[in-house]
């Protein structure tokens, strides 16, 4: 056994990344999560397909009356959509299924006899969710703006501030928006991971970092709790419309970019806490 | 390695850290001044030294008026995704606005979570836009060869008459400044202990009324220790002990901001409403109603002092007068949440008539039936007597 621990510290890092792929194989393999993002990508053909058919202007909002200038507005429109409630399903799910689901399936027991690091599963299930999350916005984002296109064209792309971008910048502007709602959505996958080493159920699981979503924007909403409401996690998440302005101000994400990462550094090092302290194994 | 239960402070620890780093740092960073101590006269001449002559930063406003929960107000309370860039979302809560200024123009941007209302001077043009809406409205000199300085002029008195451009009076130096002149010996005026406003450090000017009968409690004027400007405005309520409204920089600089920042083209698809200068003073959104126009008369002294315009028409047909003459928007916002608001408050009755009555922690308006309009900085009963006095 003394020549397989010399050579363990080498094989380390194709070990991970072997570990790390058949992770998003997981993830990205699984017919329930292709459905759930067909559910995701239906909102933003739904949304171009409506308002094309009742040739509109689009709707009262600012987002959805741009629609008809510029078809990127279709993604950033179903984005604001799927924000509240959808998005955070998907992570939901995601990532109450990280821990428990394997534990559920009896497959966590066979990943730690290999064996795996328990500290290096839950940094590979965190990246898993990372990626999952940032495919799931772009994917919104993506179909929104190629059935946008396709329908409505792609002319200026106009801020909130009421001024005219080109399409290139407005193309950058849709990415940033999607890398900040991964970076908010990825904290919220972080708590999921946390709560999914707690229980078995990968359902439970889910349903507990879902009703904490809700529960964080009604709780956002009650003007009598101002004081907390930038400790709540889904505060920040409707700052993307700073992306929307002009001139950029990429200091007023800076609260919600911190927010997020704090989020994640404190449940990833509670769930490393949970997971290798207790006999999270069958 | 850490073992067992020890691990769990690594969670814990930082979640701890960065609670205490949120709470801790504001009182770190106000005791970090370190100015000359001033009187209170000494402040008010360097108020008058101002040197800045460009500013560009981002201005919060912070509301606690206790108003009443009015049909506007409550919808602009803001669900996710809502725009909330109007004017009524700045009577609650907190409004984060941009603001620059310079020789070439000005401008300041109301933010909401998914809007904007932006008012953009040039120093020959006024253009608003808003974002809820789409619409934006262009203000020009109607003498189109008026020299740049005449039409500077211009677009100030339309900013004073335009209840949205009024929004760009808002900043801490001219609000301040409309406090400044409406001293008088009613007030104590003192200096406050120094402060940090928007990581600059800063006198304070500390106004307190001798007057108990008025509902303001004192008002603190931040006044940057370096360029002698006004950062930041705090007037408290007696009411409730706190401040009911604070408008002050949490980020600034005294550079001058790129004059592209005060270029503006309408965008394809917005609604735009062209208005020269004397079309915008026939048509400007305050009510113009009958032929007699309200003549402005005071009741009182000092803070308790209450203005009572009379020959305001009955409220049914300020309401019904507001509707038809609606702003250029349309009908979900300005005229039609007048008629909204004043139809949803309380109505009050005494001997001096009957008629409806707003009260907040600041301010209270009483708009009787007989066409009489009375606002002051005190409680309903000084409004009722000054209603039964002015009759």
């Amino acid at each position: 056994m003394s020549a397989a621990e010399v050579v363990a510290p080498t094989r380390a890092r194709g070990a991970f990344g072997r570990f790390f792929r058949s992770e998003l194989w997981l993830i990205f393999g699984r017919r329930r999560n292709w459905i759930g993002g067909l559910i995701l990508a239906a909102v933003p053909i739904l949304i171009a397909v409506v308002i094309k058919a009742s040739g509109s202007s689009g709707g009262d909002t600012f987002l959805f009356g741009q629609i008809t200038q510029n078809g990127l507005f279709v993604g950033l429109a179903a984005l604001t959509v799927e924000m509240p409630f959808f998005l955070p399903i998907a992570v939901a799910a995601i990532s109450g299924d990280a821990v428990a689901g394997e534990a559920n399936l009896g497959t966590l027991r066979y990943l730690l006899a290999t064996p795996v690091d328990r500290t290096r599963l839950v940094l590979v299930k965190l990246g898993g969710i990372g990626v999952f999350t940032l495919a799931a916005t772009a994917l919104v984002a993506v179909v929104g703006a190629v059935a946008g296109l396709a329908l409505f064209g792609g002319g200026g792309f106009v801020t909130l501030s009421g001024t005219t971008l080109g399409f290139g910048a407005g193309l950058g502007r849709l990415a940033l928006v999607c890398l900040y709602m991964t970076l908010c959505l990825t904290a919220l996958g972080a708590i999921g991971l946390f709560v999914s080493t707690l229980t078995e159920q990968p359902i439970a699981a889910g349903i507990a970092v879902l009703g904490l979503t809700v529960v964080s924007q009604i709780l956002d909403q009650l003007s009598q709790l101002s004081a907390i409401h930038r400790y709540l996690p889904t505060h920040f998440w409707y700052d993307y419309g700073e992306l929307l302005r002009d001139p950029l101000d990429l200091t007023a994400l800076g609260p919600g970019v911190l927010s997020a990462l704090v989020y994640v550094a404190v449940f990833t090092a509670a769930a490393w806490a949970r997971f290798t302290t207790a006999d999270v194994s069958s | 390695m850490i073992r067992g239960a020890l691990r769990w402070t690594v969670p814990a620890g930082i979640g701890a850290a960065v609670i205490a780093a949120t709470l801790v740092a504001p009182s770190v960073a106000a005791a970090g001044t370190n100015l000359p101590a001033l009187t209170a006269q000494q402040l008010l001449t360097e108020l008058q030294g101002a040197t800045a002559s460009a500013v560009q930063g981002t201005v919060s406003v912070e509301a606690d008026l206790g108003l009443p929960s009015l049909p506007s107000v409550a919808q602009s309370g803001g669900a996710p995704g809502h725009d909330a860039a109007d004017l009524t979302s700045i009577l609650s809560g907190t409004t984060t606005m941009r603001v620059w200024a310079s020789h070439d123009g000005a401008r300041v941007a109301v933010h909401g979570t998914l809007g904007e209302t932006d008012v953009i001077a040039d120093g020959t043009q006024v253009w608003i836009w808003s974002s809820a809406d789409r619409t934006v409205t262009h203000l020009v000199g109607a003498d189109k060869t008026a020299t740049r300085d005449e039409s500077s002029k211009q677009a100030e008195q339309w900013a004073g008459t335009d209840p949205r451009a009024a929004l760009a009076s808002l900043t801490p130096d001219q609000l301040s400044k409309a406090v400044l002149a409406a001293l008088e010996p009613s007030t104590t005026v003192t200096s406050g202990p120094d402060v940090t406003v928007a990581g600059r450090p800063a006198y304070q000017l500390v106004l307190t009324p001798k007057d108990a009968g008025t509902l303001v409690g004192s008002v603190t004027i931040a006044i940057d220790a370096a360029e002698r400007v006004p950062t930041r405005v705090t007037v408290t309520s007696t009411v409730t002990g706190r401040p009911a409204l604070t408008v002050g920089f949490t980020d600034v600089s005294f550079t001058a901001p790129d004059p592209s920042v005060f270029a503006f083209t309408p965008p394809a698809g917005a609604t735009v409403t062209e208005k020269t200068a004397g079309e915008a003073g026939a048509s400007s959104s305050v009510p113009a109603p009958g032929a007699d126009d309200p003549t402005p008369q005071v009741v009182g002294k000092g803070w308790s002092s209450v203005l009572v315009l009379a020959g305001v028409p009955d409220l049914a047909t300020l309401t019904g007068a507001s509707g038809s003459s609606g702003t250029p928007a349309s009908g979900t916002s300005g005229a039609g949440d007048l008629s909204a608001i004043v139809a949803a408050l309380p109505e009050v009755s005494g001997s001096w008539g009957s008629g409806r009555l707003l009260t907040s922690n600041l301010v209270s308006a009483l708009l009787t039936d007989d066409g009489r309009v009375l606002v002051g900085a005190v409680d309903a009963q000084t409004l009722e007597a000054a209603a039964a006095a002015s009759r």
